[in-house]
């Protein structure tokens, strides 16, 4: 058996060694259709190999990879799959280049060359790893879904946890708003709805199941947001509500007709409000990278707030959230008053998930037409915020025509990660996107699918993309163990 | 052993056959819920123990999509398993109780089949049970060697992360056979195999699933909620397989003995067989709207007296599309019942997608469609609506739509299908020429709503017709038998109102309906005007409707209505009077 393996090795190995690119081929003017599009994309240099598939008419196909510094790659067939090796050594000596791409087609017997194409790449590394929620389209109902961890610089995929560890076939398991401290993997948390429900707080070795509703506040933690070093988590807790439409093309809305924020004190099990206006709705905190400010969308609407939630529900449109924060003293655990950051009301637009570039410089947001979960809004773009001169301008080599959204910056801030559903309207995609020193964004790339053809992945979405340095350190099974514990009762603090 | 045998047999084949023939069109809908089996779906999921029998199984109930083929398969299905077991138990009559109970667990088939989440549940299980039979058949032949008691072992090492806890049944089936013949060591090693081995899978290899289920793997423990009689013919069928093999050479059938054994599972599979005949209808009436063929529908819909509102609201499709809703969605019985089914399924996991879909708010088709792609499975069914839906919106990215397709096209049988579609992907303008977007087109013209919930279909579909403003066509009669249905006099009197500015003639319940109402009003002038609007007081309406109302008043509450009903129960009257409310489950 063995050597029939190595046989076989071997000769795959001499026939891609012997792959040529043809030379002096015609030109075909024809641009290069990839599925995914990774034309003129701006890569990181540690990124696993990026196959696609050609979409170009032909009978066989040959790829050359050319580094702009030196190296070259050539693969043969329309489902170009690139060694990771190779692919790894070919970045590393072209750190800050770019990559030539070239692309044979043979028809009716001759070779035509498709437009060329390049690839840059960047010196800016990228997180090692992304941990992403897998599931289909569903809406309220669910039976099989997963948290799973992309390692980005070898393509390996490996399930954290799925909702099938404690099946029980009357009533479902949901798990969501993984959120790490850091990007670190030590401290971290998610949320279990239903089944064995509760807040899962890991911390280092220790594990807790938290319930985070208290007779206080509207619901249990929602949006979570770690700082960066207290032990601390701020959470939205949000009425949430689901609208089906009839016709409109965007199906669904989410609304929240209440929601608040609260502060969670791991060490002290105890939740305290940190914005619960009844004249606005509070929702979606994050922390600056220096954990002094805590900024958060509000739509502070009166004549809407103060209406019964089925009249909140017929305004879904005409709430529009700003982008606000509050300074907060970590010695103190208080936070001050709410200052207006970004007003997307007076341009009739709501602005959600404020993210704070690790520098500090730069806040991304998704800015969308109305309400709060922009997910599910075509119109619904990325914008940036300089926090140094206050200019604002969307992302336009990232953005698409369809929804935008649900983002985040990598360790180094030059990175983002985002779902976007551009490639058919309803499944969300993972992309990335290089940022420069200027907040200008690099032409968006697909996190590479699960396998060449797309098939494992065509009726999958990928959502709440969360970069990490390092693996999850926990198993299925330890995570399995952890949520089986009985939920804890957070206290609420007055104070 | 007698030789008459293989006629006992065939009777009782033969009964089967007879209930699967009648059953053909619930065989094609099981081929309609279930999926050419896609690997990546298993990897998805992670693989669990016992993937291969609903890969298998898929495999089969995919070919069996032309539910004369899928009969057949069953009944070859269940011949191997009884050849089998004649070849470990001998000639016995009693080889064909397995194969008997497992045709009892595939015709207990109920209405649970909306809801499976195990695939390919048409095969699945008695291949389990072949599989289960052929490795203690295998034992039988290596029994005697020194190196017996490997053999449970390897058969469960192997089996189980394939056939999951039917590997476990024939290593029980060793482990009983073995003690019968004193032979201790392979019985000991089939028992401890059978305890620890899947142990091990689900501990070191299969980390991903729920240990809790480690002993019922492969089995359909996900299905049949609050509804578990419906295994019992398949622990009957593991448990037969496990103790038959005993009883080789001590049982071989006087012929008595055999017919009468043959009696017996005749009456069982006839008896035993899930009969509901509103099931049965509503499975052909829904294939035959999918077909639009609306006559088939129709007369389907007429063989039940008391029909389920699954039933009555796909009748409804089929007038609507026939033009003749308010003039015959009365003359049907409307004395509806629930559903039948022990477990709690509703008429939303029954018909949402068709009846959404067919009503034009193809919105909730989808969502129904992926809603119950996710919490059961996914279907062929269910992905022929998403894709007909992405079409029919006009507004949705075309790659969606072609991923629906290419997911369909992977299907048997459905390479017309597909080609009839992307046509219209190709060239939008075809879509005009098809009836279901002609209709749909009409249905559309709402302003766009949204809603809580679309979970009770029934309530939403009447909901929706009722707020509708100044509806022209075919959305006027839906208002219009909205109302009706509803008893909502207000908004009838609206949609009349209408209706009389269209100039459209008034259809016959319509006319009915405005005649009680006024009547009702005790409003004279407008008895009156409706008298005209009917063509005068010696209208066949009108004066249907003085009889009538001078035989209601007479009749008592609790009285008996039946010799009412023969004169007036094809009426809107009969339906306001005496059919008290809707049971929308």
């Amino acid at each position: 058996m063995r050597k029939f393996l190595f046989i076989i090795i071997a000769l795959s190995a001499a026939v891609s060694c012997s792959t040529r690119f043809p030379e002096g081929t015609a030109r075909a003017d024809e641009p290069a259709v990839l599925s995914p599009d990774y034309t003129d994309v701006v890569v990181p240099f540690n990124i696993s190999p990026l196959d696609f598939v050609i979409g170009n008419p032909g009978n066989r196909f040959v790829t050359r990879f050319s580094g702009a510094k030196g190296g070259e790659v050539i693969v043969s067939g329309k489902e170009v799959e690139i060694g990771l090796k190779e692919w790894r050594a070919l970045l590393e000596e072209n750190k800050g280049s770019s990559l030539r791409v070239e692309i044979a087609a043979r028809r009716e017997g001759n070779w035509v060359a498709l437009n060329e194409f390049s690839i840059n790449v960047s010196e800016d590394p990228i997180d090692g790893y992304l941990v992403y929620r897998l599931l289909a389209p569903s809406y309220e109902f669910y039976t099989a879904f997963s948290i799973r961890q992309r390692d980005l610089s070898t393509g390996e995929d490996r399930e954290v946890y799925n909702n099938r560890m404690h099946y029980n076939p009357k009533e479902q398991q949901c798990m969501n708003c993984h959120q790490f401290q850091n990007g670190r993997t030590e401290n971290w948390q998610m949320h279990v709805r239903q089944v064995l429900g509760g807040t899962l707080i890991v911390t280092g070795d220790e594990a807790r199941k938290v319930n985070l509703k208290t007779d206080s506040t509207i619901s249990a933690g929602v949006y979570p947001a770690w700082h960066p070093s207290e032990r601390l988590i701020a959470y939205s807790v949000n009425k949430t509500r689901q609208f089906f439409h009839a016709k409109n093309i965007h199906k669904l809305e989410v609304q929240d007709p209440a929601s608040d924020l609260i502060m969670y004190d791991i060490d002290k099990n105890e939740v305290s409000v940190v914005a619960d206006d009844p004249m606005a709705f509070e929702t979606f905190p994050t922390w600056s990278p220096d954990g002094k400010w805590l900024y958060y969308s509000s739509a502070r609407q009166p004549e809407i707030a103060t209406l019964p939630s089925d009249s909140i529900a017929i305004c879904f449109d005409k709430i529009y959230y700003d982008i606000v924060r509050r300074s907060f003293d970590p010695v103190t655990r208080k936070f001050g008053d709410e200052e207006l950051v970004f007003d997307a009301k007076s341009l009739s637009l709501s602005a959600m998930e404020a993210r704070i570039s690790p520098d500090g410089r730069y806040l991304l947001f998704s800015l969308g037409e109305y309400g709060t979960f922009h997910i599910w809004h075509r119109g619904s773009d990325l914008w940036v915020k300089d926090l140094e001169t206050g200019e604002v301008w969307p992302l336009k080599e990232a953005n698409s025509d369809d929804a935008d959204s649900f983002h985040n910056w990598s360790s180094n801030g030059r990175w983002i990660v985002f779902t976007s559903r551009r490639d058919d309207g309803l499944f969300t995609r993972t992309y990335f996107s290089h940022i420069d020193k200027d907040g200008k964004a690099g032409k968006a790339f697909m996190l590479p699918p699960r396998d060449l053809t797309g098939k494992r992945d065509r009726v999958y979405s990928y959502n709440v993309p969360e970069f990490t340095v390092e693996p999850v350190r926990q198993s299925v099974r330890d995570l399995s163990r952890m949520i089986s514990q009985p939920a804890i009762q957070a206290e609420f603090s007055g104070d | 052993m007698n030789k008459t045998g293989w006629i006992w047999r065939a009777l009782v084949y033969a009964a089967m056959a007879l209930v699967l023939i009648l059953k053909l069109p619930v065989i094609r809908k099981l081929f309609e819920l279930s999926l050419w089996p896609d690997m990546t779906f298993y990897l998805n999921l992670g693989l669990q123990p016992g993937f291969a029998l609903p890969v298998a199984g898929s495999v089969l109930t995919q070919i069996g999509g032309i539910p004369l083929i899928g009969a057949a398969l069953v009944i070859l299905s269940l011949a191997l398993l009884t050849l089998v077991m004649r070849r470990i138990s001998g000639p016995g009559f009693i080889t064909i109780i397995p194969a008997t109970l497992a045709f009892l667990f595939i015709a207990g088939f109920d209405y649970s089949l909306y809801t499976f989440r195990s695939q390919g549940l048409l095969f699945s299980q008695t291949l389990g049970l072949l599989c289960a039979a052929l490795i203690i058949w295998g034992w039988t032949a290596v029994s005697g060697k020194r190196w017996s008691f490997l053999y449970p072992i390897a058969a469960v090492l192997v089996g189980y992360p394939l056939i999951g806890v039917h590997a476990l049944v024939a290593a029980l089936g060793i482990v009983v056979l073995s003690l019968s013949r004193k032979r201790w060591l392979p019985a000991l090693a089939g028992l401890v195999c059978a305890a620890f081995i899947p142990l091990f899978y689900t501990h070191l290899v299969f980390t991903h699933v729920d240990t809790a289920y480690t002993f019922a793997a492969g089995a359909p423990y996900m299905d049949f909620v609050d509804n578990h009689k419906r295994f019992i013919p398949l622990g009957l069928a593991a448990l037969s397989i496990v103790v038959i093999p005993v009883f080789k050479g001590k049982l071989n059938s006087a012929w008595l003995a055999s017919a009468a054994m043959a009696a017996v599972a005749v009456v069982c599979v006839v008896l035993f067989s899930y009969r509901d005949r509103n099931f049965h209808i509503e499975i052909a009436m829904q294939q035959a709207i999918e077909r639009n063929d609306w006559d088939k529908a129709l007369a389907l819909a007429g063989r039940s007296e008391t029909p389920t509102r699954v039933v009555v609201m796909y009748r409804n499709i089929a007038l609507m599309y026939k033009g003749q809703l308010c003039d015959k969605m009365f003359t049907f019985p409307n004395e509806t019942i629930d559903i039948d089914t022990p477990a709690q399924i509703s008429q939303t996991e029954v018909c949402a997608p068709a009846v959404f879909f067919y009503n034009g708010l193809i919105n909730y088709s989808a969502r129904w469609s992926w809603e119950m792609s996710m919490m059961f499975q996914r279907t062929l069914e269910r992905y022929k609506y998403l894709a007909k839906v992405a079409l029919f919106t006009g507004k949705e990215n075309p790659a969606l739509v072609s991923r629906y397709l290419d997911i369909v096209g992977e299907n048997l049988y459905q390479r017309k299908w597909v080609r009839k579609y992307r046509s219209y992907l190709d060239n939008p303008a075809l879509l005009d020429t098809d009836p279901e977007y002609v209709m749909f087109s009409q249905l559309d013209r709402f302003e766009e709503i949204k809603y809580m919930s679309s979970a009770v279909v029934e309530n939403t579909l009447l909901s929706h017709y009722l707020i509708q403003e100044n509806p022209e066509g075919v959305m006027l009669d839906q208002s219009l038998a909205a109302a009706m249905t509803k008893k909502d006099i207000e908004m009838f009197w609206y949609y009349y109102d209408i209706l009389l500015r269209s100039g459209r003639p008034i259809p016959r319940h319509v006319g009915e309906a405005a005649i009680l109402f006024a009547y009702i009003d005790r409003d004279q002038a407008e008895i009156d005007s409706v008298a005209k609007d009917l063509g005068g007081q010696s209208s066949p309406i009108v004066s249907r409707f003085i009889r009538f109302s001078s035989e209601a008043s007479a009749v008592r509450p609790g009285s008996d209505t039946s010799s009412f009903k023969k004169k007036y129960g094809d009426t809107y009257w009969y339906y306001c009077y005496f059919v008290k409310s809707l049971t929308t489950n």
